[in-house]
């Protein structure tokens, strides 16, 4: 069953706790809008490291897509969206 | 119908032109490489034989390295990266994917070339892998390693063997290589590591690497002061 953007976001939040245990940003504040690099403080190996972790949570699979295309969390929620519609 | 995708998987390994051009090649470079590298490879500690997938990490010092690992590991089929500027042409495209070449964006990394990579360890392949992230030439200090190298290995769990490649001086040299021993990186940085695990996971490599470093230096000055810690090492295996 398909998540809801909201519910998707609760994920996300999770998946971002585990992965950032030790500087864990203001999870409270996570908009869509929140960029990715520049206010949640994450390297390319941080965004690899989550999309990893939402493949293996969402079962899904990130094809042909590079790191350059999700700048914000909105980005990332709207390509999970899609993924479960398809 | 399971039978019949068993048949079809069994056709599939079969297929003889997977790995011919790449042993073609292989094997006909070789005395051409032995006469002008004459590689020296040393081991630091024991010499360890892997048999499943692993990773093999190196520093990037001249554009030859993936000739230099290929015989430092001789009788393993290696896949590298390779930048996607190199694939201009659909014959150069069907060249590199036949040298078990995996695709890299450097500007946008793609999804594809981490699966990828992952998938061959898993397969039980050897993959070679620069972590300075771009070619070092004419430094002898190495560059700080990119830490997606320690995901790409914790994914598929397998051991990273880290390699030092001694800087060519002229075309003519020999060329010399030091491998170490294997880093088990699940038992470095833990089952579900955070990003600073990985951060510092990618330290270490280096930190290793740069001992193998020393060690080629002290060899170099005076072989028989260093080679005390590879022969105790020999006798006790």
């Amino acid at each position: 069953m398909a998540l809801s953007r909201n519910e998707i976001k609760e994920k996300l939040a999770d998946i971002m706790k585990m992965v950032m245990r030790d500087r864990l940003p203001d999870l409270s504040a996570l908009r869509e809008d929140s960029h990715l690099v520049n206010d949640l403080g994450l390297n390319s190996v941080g965004v690899l490291y989550i999309v990893i972790a939402i493949e293996e949570f969402f079962g899904i699979e990130f094809e042909n897509v590079g790191f350059g295309d999700f700048a914000t969390i909105g980005d990332v929620v709207d390509y999970i969206e899609q993924k479960q519609q398809e | 119908m399971s039978s019949k995708n068993n048949l079809k998987n069994k056709k599939k390994k079969i297929t003889v032109g997977d790995n011919f051009l790449y042993d073609f090649v292989k094997v006909t470079g070789s005395i051409p490489t032995l006469i002008w590298m004459r590689p020296k490879i040393l081991h630091f500690g024991k010499k360890h034989k892997i048999k499943g997938g692993f990773m093999a990490s190196a520093n990037h010092c001249s554009f030859v390295d993936p000739i230099l690992i290929h015989c430092v590991f001789w009788k393993r089929r290696m896949y590298s990266l390779a930048t996607k500027d190199l694939y201009t042409t659909k014959l150069r495209t069907w060249f590199f994917n036949r040298m078990h070449c995996i695709q890299v964006d450097k500007e946008n990394f793609s999804l594809n070339s981490f699966h990828e990579v992952t998938r061959q360890l898993k397969r039980g392949k050897m993959v070679s892998i620069y972590p300075e992230g771009q070619l070092n030439r004419g430094s002898q200090e190495m560059l700080a390693f990119k830490s997606g190298v320690i995901l790409m290995a914790h994914s598929a769990r397998v051991p990273i063997v880290p390699v030092y490649l001694v800087p060519p001086g002229r075309w003519y040299q020999r060329r010399a290589a030091v491998v170490g021993e294997p880093i088990d990186v699940r038992a470095l940085c833990g089952d579900m590591p955070t990003v600073d695990d990985l951060n510092r996971a990618g330290d270490y490599v280096h930190q290793k690497e740069e001992e193998l470093k020393e060690f080629y230096q002290k060899f170099h000055k005076n072989p028989k002061m260093a080679q005390p810690t590879a022969v105790s090492n020999k006798r006790r295996s």
